[in-house]
């Protein structure tokens, strides 16, 4: 028999921590990295360490990701405790839209890098395409054949 | 048949998944293997739905396999 799965994804990078290494030492610590590069490559952004507030403040963070249009930045942060992972930014005045923009596709690619890497894990020789529709906006296709 | 797995990955955290081509239930071992994998890399894949192929999704899939044989002549 076959069928047909969804799921909803989160990321937490617990896996080093719950063999008593630092975070930084995960193995999606790394596809996290890989995942924001390919976002600020795809909107044309800066990677960084800091962003600011409403006041012009500054806020230091593992990575950020900030361009021309969208300044202030969006950070984002692991939890070195939990290996949670937490967008943070100030989006009053109106960035709002294009924060959130840059925090899915940040998690899509992950997701799209897990999948990938996990298949070939598992020996499947895979394949990835990449479809972008006016409405649901961009969808990844992986595929892994065994 | 060859075993596959076609991942479609949302903008909104969702995740698609069909398994095609395992036979029995191992598919849904095949499922859990890839959640264990993907955990491992920080990736949580937390079940919304899981929906069985019916017999006619499934004899589509496998008719896609069957290679026409030619008639040959032999002198």
């Amino acid at each position: 028999m076959s069928h047909i799965s969804s799921y909803y994804a989160d990321i937490r990078l617990q896996t080093a921590l719950e063999e008593g290494k630092s975070v930084e030492q995960d193995p999606g610590w790394e596809i996290l990295n890989e995942a924001i590069w390919a976002c600020a490559e795809e909107m044309d952004l800066d990677v960084g360490h800091s962003i600011r507030d409403y006041y012009g403040r500054l806020v230091y963070c593992d990575w950020s990701l900030s361009g021309p249009a969208f300044d202030r930045g969006i950070g984002i942060n692991v939890n070195r405790d939990t290996g949670d992972v937490v967008f943070i930014c100030d989006s009053y005045g109106g960035y709002e839209r294009i924060s959130g923009e840059i925090k899915e596709k940040v998690i899509q690619n992950y997701i799209a890098l897990c999948v990938t890497r996990a298949l070939s894990a598992l020996n499947y020789e895979v394949e990835v395409e990449e479809v972008k529709h006016p409405v649901d906006g961009k969808k990844v296709l992986v595929k892994g054949v065994l | 048949m060859a075993r596959t797995i076609k991942a479609e990955i949302g903008p909104k955290r969702e995740i698609k998944v069909e398994f095609s081509g395992f036979p029995g239930e191992s598919c849904f071992d095949e499922a859990d293997r890839l959640k264990s994998a993907l955990k491992e890399l920080g990736l949580w894949a937390i079940s919304v739905t899981v929906t069985p192929k019916t017999s006619s999704q499934i004899a589509k899939e496998t008719a896609t396999d069957v290679v026409e044989k030619k008639k040959v002549l032999h002198s």
